[in-house]
């Protein structure tokens, strides 16, 4: 009770849907305006822009968050100290601890989601609507705010609506950037509920979580809702279309401008600065001299830090055995409801589509609960983890996968057996088969979430459990910055490589949608 | 019945009379062996050590034998050697508690180190959460003294630190129920000397209220960080209510950078976050050793906390866990004044850390307090309405 009627709850409140509501309308902003240059406009290097905008996804949001600490802090950020200087600046003109630097880093962590889930809806768009526009007399941008717009409003809520959802339930971003200027948000809470004071409040934690799920359950309603109304937009008739491109003649060079500005700020800057502080010789506020200074060692440092070494393979294991074990899972979940239509599988599907609506933190409380009390001895070590991993990011899974099983004709598995082929041998050797890319791409995708997870993995590690994310907030609040950052750039070139497979499968928009 | 009241009175003046000439001797012959800058800081410890435990010294004067103390029993360090593995939760700077770990295992090899560091509230967090969950990985417990009665009384701490052999003129009245207090934390104001020069560096804590230091300073978060929280009341205390919140309103406008604990505080100064923080002692000492252009200002009186070092009710490696301990009273300690860690008593014929040697002379030390759950609440309160 004493949570609920504390002014601090409500200040959360305030400052999470402040905090939500910007983020999700910033990144879902960029995330059109770059779906609109790809597919509508003869903008030069659109191939290099599609793979630009999602490359912040590439980034562990943890270690976004750091970047921008290196970047826009007050005192030490680097872009800040360089503006100070060009323009004689007595103040930093930027401040990352505070709710607009959270709602900055967020909105371009979220804004590949966005633009997967845009760029996908505007292909799928008849573009004779627009011709028509124009030959009516309308100029571009009358186009696409009397025509375009209107029509993509559900991809444009969707991704509005995920984008409050992540932001609502993420402690990444709030952790790093939220808590030195005391803006508490919802994750916040349940993470100082937790961690702060001389005991911790599970009881207080339960109930912020159970406002927290409210809210997320209930905004999951309404992106159903929304989502389930675009038959009202439907513009995909039997007709079929080609892609085209508009001339907007010198603005093209303006809208290469923006991709390329967008590019910076999410992805180059960001791994440039950790990049760098990975060469620096020691903690410091970096400086022109440190580009003669710069040294390996703390490469070499991982090695001697046995807990960066036990989490690195703690991660390697959770993220490649966790994410098979889940696939698994999901295969099973997706065959059943896909293959089998009944009852009891609707019911499966949506017992198993729950956890999207349960943010990471209330499952990571859950799970503590749970295990406290049910005396499995799982407790304390990894495979907490492992099933707080799986169950949370089970949806993401099935999602990749009932697509795949969904584009496989029944017929098929008919004709195995009429030939007399048992369900395994047809499983083994028409349905694994044909729905490989959606499985490798789930595979891949959950392998990439587990990688990086901090949420769940915060509250529920122990001592030889660490995993890599957590770790590198040990260090962050340490001071081991150099070490952090070269565990960072060889996640970062983890989480590259694994995506980029991932992406040439083409199925990330199919699971971010 | 009179009679034997004199013959009572008698040889209790006489026992009296015995055990003051002994501890004035003692403490003649200590206060001899001590000078320099460090004096003041031992000479206040000490003193309290003396006269409280007056009957243990005298005690432990009147039945010493030539003999040579055995520390370290060939039993004991077989049987740790045996089990192998050795478990410590701490709140030490990681790099503290690694060049403490190396003496151990350079002194008795064989025996593998794990070490988990947290801050006050995450320690309590952690060791809570795996005792309510049936999970016993933890052996030793080094950490704030505030947390150690919790988990003393929810049973995650032994009973009674494990009986050691203790070395000479060790303080009794460190010997506590949460373990042994052989670690003392002093709150100072650190400062980065390529920000802020020497001169106009903060030169008492009522400074940090001025204007000049808005957007610069970096404390732990005064609403969730215990021993900050017990470091504020205690000032509240000293300075009265008034003068206290004047300050507090002063200090709140300054819009710190606020860090979970003393040590991220630290580091803020040290990476240029911030050009003054509200830390400790130690995280200066580790900021030197790293190279760092800090500079520091002792707060008058000194005040901060203890870190009691004990064993866990349910120790997977009992005997690693007391031979840990052992050596930390022995051993260890020697090590902490060598890395800007304060043990019980500062031995001047070992090498002292320069953060240690400049505790100047003439400084008052505060011991602290711990306060009740409701007293720490209502004063967070108080300061929550300011924020």
């Amino acid at each position: 009770m004493r949570v609920f009627s504390s002014s601090d709850l409500i200040v959360s409140l305030l400052n999470s849907a402040y905090y939500a509501l910007g983020a999700a309308l910033i990144s879902t902003l960029i995330g059109f305006a770059l779906a609109w240059i790809v597919t509508r406009t003869n903008t030069p290097f659109r191939s290099i822009i599609e793979v630009m905008a999602v490359m912040p996804y590439m980034i562990p949001m943890l270690l976004l968050s750091i970047s921008y600490v290196f970047l826009l802090s007050p005192r030490m950020g680097i872009i800040n100290s360089l503006l100070k200087g060009l323009f004689n600046l007595s103040e930093a003109p930027f401040n990352i601890y505070s709710l607009e630097g959270m709602i900055w880093v967020m909105a371009i962590f979220e804004a590949p989601f966005s633009y997967l889930i845009i760029s996908a809806a505007l292909k799928n768009m008849d573009p004779t609507l627009e011709e028509a526009g124009k030959v009516a007399g309308s100029s571009t941008l009358s186009v696409v705010r009397r025509i375009v717009i209107p029509i993509l409003m559900p991809a444009l809520l969707a991704s509005f609506m995920i984008n409050v959802i992540r932001s609502l339930e993420i402690l990444d971003i709030p952790a790093i950037l939220g808590l030195p200027a005391r803006v508490m948000v919802l994750p916040t809470m349940i993470y100082t509920t937790l961690w702060s004071g001389l005991a911790p409040d599970l009881r207080g934690a339960t109930s912020i979580s159970v406002i927290l799920f409210a809210l997320t359950a209930g905004l999951i309603y309404l992106y159903r809702y929304f989502t389930q109304q675009t038959y009202r937009y439907a513009t995909i008739g039997g007709r079929g279309h080609t892609q085209t491109f508009n001339d907007i003649g010198k603005w093209r060079y303006v809208t290469f401008a923006f991709a390329l500005f967008y590019f910076m700020l999410s992805s180059v800057l960001p791994l440039l600065v950790i990049l760098f502080f990975s060469f620096m010789p020691r903690l410091k506020a970096p400086e022109l001299e440190d580009l003669w200074n710069l040294t390996l060692k703390n490469y070499v440092e991982i090695f001697n830090y046995p807990v960066a070494f036990r989490a690195f393979f703690n991660s390697l294991f959770l993220s490649t055995a966790g994410a098979s074990l889940a696939i698994l899972l999901c295969f099973l979940v997706s065959y059943i409801s896909v293959r089998m239509r009944g009852r009891g599988s609707g019911i499966l599907e949506t017992v198993a589509s729950l956890p999207f609506a349960t943010p990471s933190l209330v499952m990571a409380v859950g799970l503590m609960w749970a295990y406290l009390f049910i005396p499995i001895g799982i407790y304390g070590t990894i495979w907490i983890l492992m099933v707080g991993y799986i169950t949370r990011f089970l949806p993401f899974g099935i999602r990749s996968v009932s697509v795949s099983l969904l584009q496989i004709h029944k017929d098929l598995e008919d004709s195995s057996k009429v030939c007399g082929a048992s369900w395994l041998r047809t499983l083994y050797n028409i349905l694994l088969p044909l729905a490989r890319p959606g499985i490798i791409a789930g595979w891949i995708v959950l392998a990439v979430i587990f990688l990086r997870e901090f949420s769940i993995s915060i509250l529920l590690y122990r001592a030889g459990s660490e995993v890599l994310p957590v770790v590198i907030f040990d260090m962050y609040i340490n001071g081991f910055w150099p070490t952090l950052s070269a565990i960072g750039s060889l996640m970062v070139v983890i989480s590259l490589a694994l995506t980029f497979i991932a992406l040439r499968l083409g199925r990330i928009s199919s699971i971010a949608g | 019945m009179k009679s034997s009241g004199r013959g009572g009175v008698s040889k209790t003046v006489s026992g009296i009379l015995m055990i003051i000439f002994l501890v004035v001797g003692i403490g003649a012959g200590y206060f001899a062996g001590q000078s320099g800058a460090t004096t003041q800081i031992v000479t206040v410890r000490a003193t309290a050590t003396l006269m409280s435990t007056v009957t243990v010294t005298a005690t432990v004067t009147q039945t010493a034998t030539p003999t040579p103390k055995v520390f370290y029993p060939a039993e004991l360090v077989e049987a740790a050697r045996r089990e192998g593995k050795l478990v410590i939760y701490h709140t030490l700077p990681p790099a503290q508690m690694d060049k403490l770990v190396a003496e151990f295992k350079q002194r008795f090899p064989g025996i593998e180190v794990e070490t988990w560091r947290g801050g006050t509230a995450e320690l309590l967090s952690k060791v809570l959460g795996e005792y309510r969950g049936g999970v016993y990985a933890v052996d030793v417990l080094f950490g704030s003294d505030a947390p150690f009665v919790v988990l003393h009384r929810e049973g995650v701490l032994a009973r009674r630190p494990p009986e050691v052999v203790l070395p000479d003129g060790f303080p009794s009245e460190l010997i506590l129920d949460i373990g042994y207090a052989i670690r003392r934390i002093f709150f100072v104001l650190m400062y980065n000397t390529k920000l802020v020069s020497a001169e106009m560096a903060p030169k008492t804590i009522e400074d940090l209220a001025k204007p000049e230091w808005r957007g610069k300073i970096s404390a732990a978060d005064f609403t969730t960080h215990t021993p900050t929280i017990y470091f504020l009341m205690q000032l509240k205390e000293m300075w009265g209510e008034e003068k206290f919140w004047n300050w507090m309103k002063g200090l709140l406008a300054n819009k710190p950078i606020w860090k979970s604990e003393t040590l991220p505080a630290a580091v803020a100064v040290e990476s240029g976050e911030a050009a003054v923080a509200l830390t400790v002692h130690t995280n200066v000492a580790v900021a030197l050793d790293r190279k760092a252009p800090v500079g520091w200002t002792w707060l008058n009186p000194l005040m901060g906390w203890s870190t009691p070092l004990t064993m866990a009710a349910r120790p997977p490696h009992p005997n690693t866990a007391k031979l840990f301990i052992q050596f930390m009273l022995v051993d260890g300690v020697k090590t902490m004044q060598e890395i800007g860690e304060m043990p019980p008593l500062l031995n001047k014929d070992l090498p002292i850390h320069p953060v240690l040697q400049s505790i100047p002379p003439n400084l008052r030390w505060l011991p602290n307090k711990i306060y009740t759950d409701q007293e720490r609440e209502a004063f967070v309160a108080e300061v929550k309405k300011l924020l």
